[in-house]
């Protein structure tokens, strides 16, 4: 009878306990993959420091068309993230991407037509709004003479946990002008 | 002859005893080598969540020197291929009298001899201060041997376990330290990160 009564305590306060350290590992789990994350995105916003600001827009959008030391010679819009699995559904199998005010201006059935524009609508960069300091929100493209550039850094992996997405966003501007 | 019948109040016969007891032991036993194996696998994952946290906090220790930092007075000053162990800047505290005043000449290196990462201040007139942020760091960065080759395909030759790369203003940091776990084996951390000088001079803004 003791043995019956105390085999479920002692099969309950088991399992108690694994739980825990499994909720602990993932936890751990979660936080690395984080401070990664987080880290990757500092990099990559500090690279972006290092460049002519003039020149980011060009270097870190997705067209190689564009990049100032000819096609396919700038970083583009991916950056990858050391020690984080991409998603299965990634078509590059890339993690990171660096989201800018662009939009494609070309009518439909022509070649794409990258702008930096200050009407595009997109609440999470904070648009429409002014970019080149002219009080105005026009319809021009702003890759030649933007004076503030708000950049959004994303990245999207397979967690311990499921799919993780992360953000962070920035403003920067060229403190010369 | 008539079979003795069980009493209703008898107990279990040895058989099933024996056989209850056999197989108790074998949950216990194979609950307890889980146990044992969850507990040695959380032990693992401690030291290296505990050991990238170190590597972390160095790196940003270094960040933080490196972007306080004047740019003119980075020495030396490497771009890949080439990486250094160690860099010497200034800190530009202000300016006087129409001058600049800087701070005493400060340095972060990988010292061979223990395979730890310094930092140390040099003035002129006073004894130096020097103090030590780690000593678990690898001599040579993970994946990489003295072999005069880029083994990691990190763009670097032969690069220290921690290594320097100066691309104009910005400074990248790459840190691989290592330690044993308590059943002998080796675990590492190998963190990276690039930071850019704030404090530029009038040439560098120009370009």
């Amino acid at each position: 009878m003791e043995v019956v009564v105390s085999l479920p305590i002692v099969l309950v306060a088991a399992m108690i306990l694994l739980t825990t350290f499994t909720a602990i590992y993932r936890q751990r789990s979660l936080t690395r993959e984080n401070a990664r994350v987080v880290e990757a995105m500092r990099s990559r916003f500090e690279a972006m420091r290092n460049e002519p600001f003039e020149n980011i827009v060009r270097l870190y959008n997705a067209d190689p068309m564009d990049d100032p030391g000819g096609p396919g010679t700038a970083p583009g819009e991916r950056f990858p993230v050391n020690g984080v699995q991409p998603r299965p559904d990634t078509p590059d199998g890339g993690v990171g991407r660096i989201r800018l005010p662009i939009m494609n201006a070309a009518e439909e059935g022509e070649l794409p037509v990258w702008e930096l524009r200050e009407d595009l609508v997109d609440a999470q960069l904070g648009f429409p709004r002014d970019i080149d300091g002219n009080g105005l929100v026009d319809e021009a493209d702003h890759s030649f003479d933007y004076r503030i550039l708000p950049i959004l850094l994303e990245a999207e992996w397979q967690g311990e946990l499921g799919p993780r997405t992360f953000r962070m966003f920035t403003v920067m501007t060229d403190f010369r002008l | 002859m008539k079979r003795p019948r069980r009493s209703s109040t008898a107990g279990l016969s040895l058989l099933e005893l024996l056989l209850a007891a056999a197989l108790l032991a074998i949950l216990l036993q194979k609950g307890i080598s889980l146990m044992q194996q969850t507990a040695r696998q959380t032990n693992e994952e401690s030291a290296a969540v505990l050991l990238e946290e170190r590597a972390q906090l160095v790196l940003e220790r270094i960040a933080r020197a490196v972007m306080g930092s004047d740019r003119d007075t980075l020495i030396p000053d490497h771009a890949e291929p080439l990486s250094t162990d160690d860099i010497e800047y200034r800190i530009h505290l202000g300016v006087q009298d129409g001058e600049v005043v800087w701070s005493d000449p400060e340095a972060i290196g990988l010292e061979d001899v223990d395979n730890s990462v310094f930092w140390m201040r040099m003035p002129e007139d006073a004894p130096e201060q020097r103090v030590t942020w780690t000593n678990l760091v690898r001599p040579f960065l993970e994946g990489e041997l003295p072999n005069g080759m880029d083994d990691n395909g990190n763009g670097l030759i032969d690069e220290k376990g921690l290594s320097f790369t100066v691309d104009r203003n910005a400074v990248t940091i790459r840190l691989s330290l290592d330690r044993l776990t308590s059943d002998g084996r080796q675990i590492t951390s190998t963190v990276e990160t690039t930071v850019t000088c704030r404090n530029l001079s009038e040439e560098d803004l120009d370009t």
